[in-house]
């Protein structure tokens, strides 16, 4: 309905007509798009006239642009994503308590040299251009890229949404790997802990990424396969970072 | 100089203890307990044992083999009685050897427990291997199940 109408106002039956619906329950659609602020309608003599709200338009194909985004940075992320005013500790307790794990390896050939491209982790400015939010640059709440040090990255996936990412560093040999240990929360449910190597090996004049993680997902709220299409996501961004320059 | 190298590899063992959940989960959540089973025999000067979700558990002294070793251990999700996931890293005379993420679930079965070990880790620099962490855990998990036998 949404689509047939930005191409142009309708009345009720002419949105009614290719769909297999009764005029009652298209008229029920059309009052949940009106009470969202999406859908506009007027009375026009007998006939009841229907239109798209622009800014409402512009505005939700915004957030859907985001939310997929999202999706590809963390996953689908399944019922965590669920309709507002869902009591947090009945959603935790309804939750069935599960373990899977996963492991994946992905590799990139950069032209960059093995420091600058170590430099793109090690910077907190350079690092947030490509990793964590992917609608915006991200800012760590904290960041100690060192032995022991912590990153923390927190943020809304969308509105009411929390997310946080907690690094710890284990093993950093400058200009050639780093081993961490990472946990994703999402509205204060714990969804996986990993285990992730980074090794920045010469290949020419440039490098050979290979990233590997291992990681326990959590009572099912991600699915082990996606984390691997956000990896391949963020590494992606780290290219395009590392070829503008 | 060291020749650089990471491998990565997983493993699962698995144990029925004659004990219900609560108490095979009090030997790795009390300290006294722990300490009868896991790790260098004796306290060490800097051992730590907060137990708890952000919590870290240190553990450090010479193994049967002679060698020193430390065992730093960061809590992430803890499940009274189900599960416990943890994060660490193993130091052999000094270097590290090891990173790796392990899950312990406790399942009631009859009057017992099945416990199930999940670790996933990168081993460093050929100093250790998923072989040499299974054979530890293995034998860590049969000191566990004595400690459990006694009444």
């Amino acid at each position: 309905m949404v689509e047939r109408l930005s191409q142009g106002p309708a009345s009720v039956s002419e949105l009614a007509r290719p769909l297999a619906m009764t005029l009652p329950a298209v008229a029920q659609h059309l009052r949940v798009l009106e009470a969202s602020g999406l859908v506009v309608t007027e009375k026009v003599g007998r006939v009841r006239i229907c239109r798209i709200e622009p800014k409402m338009l512009a505005a939700a194909q915004g957030w859907i642009a985001e939310r997929m985004a999202w999706e590809r940075r963390f996953g689908k992320l399944g019922e965590l994503l669920a309709a507002p005013g869902m009591d947090k500790q009945k959603e935790r307790e309804m939750t069935e308590r599960s373990v899977a794990h996963g492991v994946f390896t992905v590799v990139r050939s950069y032209d960059a040299a093995p420091a600058r491209v170590f430099a793109a982790w090690a910077d907190p400015k350079i690092k947030g251009k490509w990793y964590g939010d992917p609608n915006k640059e991200s800012v760590a709440d904290v960041f100690e890229f060192r032995v022991g040090g912590r990153e923390l990255r927190t943020g809304e996936v969308a509105p009411g949404q929390s997310y946080s990412l907690d690094t710890r560093y284990y093993d950093i040999v400058e200009g050639e790997r780093i081993v961490y240990a990472y946990e994703v929360v999402i509205n204060d449910a714990r969804t996986s802990v990993s285990v992730a190597a980074v090794e920045f090996k010469p290949q020419g004049k440039g490098t050979r990424l290979i990233v590997t993680e291992q990681g326990t997902f959590l009572d099912g709220i991600e699915n082990p396969e996606e984390r691997r299409g956000g990896a391949e996501f963020v590494l992606d961004r780290l290219g395009q970072l590392l070829a503008a320059a | 100089m060291t020749e650089r190298s990471v491998s990565h590899g997983s493993f699962t063992v698995e144990r029925t203890y004659p004990a219900l959940p609560a108490r095979v989960f009090a030997a790795w959540a009390d300290p006294e307990i722990k300490a009868r089973w896991f790790g260098a025999a004796g306290k060490g000067p800097d051992d730590i044992f907060d137990f708890r979700v952000g919590g870290r558990e240190y553990n450090a002294g010479k193994m049967g083999d002679g060698k020193a070793y430390s065992f730093d251990v960061r809590y992430y999700d803890i499940i009274p009685d189900n599960r416990i996931v943890y994060a660490y890293d193993m130091t052999m005379d000094q270097q590290r050897i090891s990173v790796s993420v392990a899950t312990v679930e406790f399942r009631p079965e009859g009057k017992g427990t099945h416990m199930i070990v999940t670790e996933h880790g990168a081993f460093l620099d050929g100093l250790d291997s998923v072989e040499q962490r299974q054979k530890g855990t293995d034998w860590l998990l049969d000191r566990l199940g004595e400690e459990l036998a006694k009444p």
